[in-house]
């Protein structure tokens, strides 16, 4: 058995609860693409309402509405992702005091304590890796619906600035 | 005032790994089967005389599932 030393537990300790606080950092994050998610929802409304669908085929018509197309599945993506990154969602904890102490030899003090030392020092880099693979997964997903409804957002405003156009018939 | 305290004071009960259907234990196996194996693995490499032996919490279905339960799942 390798020797493990009580700072690399407590570096992997630190590393885990860090990596753990930092999953509950991401969730948090989320409300911000899904805030801008009803914001956008609630700008189609009124482009819905300013838009004249009988000046058809003109020139802004079209644009508006592709626009607005574009617009609609870069906020149907950014959805997908917000929930893709709750996808699947576990905890890794380490290993109860029942489970410590199951199947334990005799040992002697010091030897149980570098026996405990070990397993727990293995549990927290287990589950760091574990918290540290998902939360990448959730971070990227969140970046991208950030990223989508940034771009969902910009889409709506260009079709804002063609709208006067499309007013007077062009 | 008996029933009230039913409703707001009983305590709730966590499902248990046997009431999972089939379909949340479809979800969880690559889940476990990943950990499983990670848990092999570190024992390999530090030489333990057995895995360390995790916690796994799904949060959809608010169940905790022990080490022996994880390995049925796999």
């Amino acid at each position: 058995m390798r020797h493990v030393t009580q700072l690399h537990l407590d570096h992997l300790q630190a590393l885990f609860l860090n990596e753990r606080s930092r999953r509950e950092g991401i969730r948090g994050s989320l409300s911000t693409p899904v805030a801008a998610i009803s914001f956008s929802v609630f700008a189609f409304s009124s482009l819905a309402v300013e838009v004249d669908p009988a000046s058809w085929p003109a020139t802004s018509t079209v644009l508006i509405f592709l626009l607005g197309a574009l617009a609609a599945l870069a906020l149907f993506a950014s959805a997908w992702h917000v929930l893709m990154a709750e996808w699947l969602f576990v905890y890794h904890e380490p290993p109860r005091l029942a489970d410590l102490l199951e199947d334990a030899p005799e040992r002697s003090a010091p030897e149980e304590e570098e026996h405990v030392r070990t397993i727990l020092a293995a549990s927290y880099a287990v589950a760091y890796e574990q918290y540290l693979k998902g939360n990448a997964i959730s971070a990227r997903r969140r970046t991208w619906a950030l990223r989508l409804i940034l771009l969902s957002l910009l889409l709506q405003a260009l079709a804002f600035v063609v709208l006067p156009f499309h007013r007077v018939g062009w | 005032m008996g029933m009230l305290d039913k409703l707001f004071t009983r305590r709730r009960r966590l499902p248990c790994f046997a009431a999972l259907s089939p379909r949340v234990r479809r979800r969880l196996a690559p889940v476990c089967k990943e950990l499983n194996d990670a848990e092999q693995d570190i024992a390999r490499h530090l030489g333990l005389p057995q895995a360390p032996r995790l916690l796994l919490i799904d949060e959809e279905e608010a169940v905790i599932l022990m080490p022996a339960e994880r390995g049925e799942i796999c």
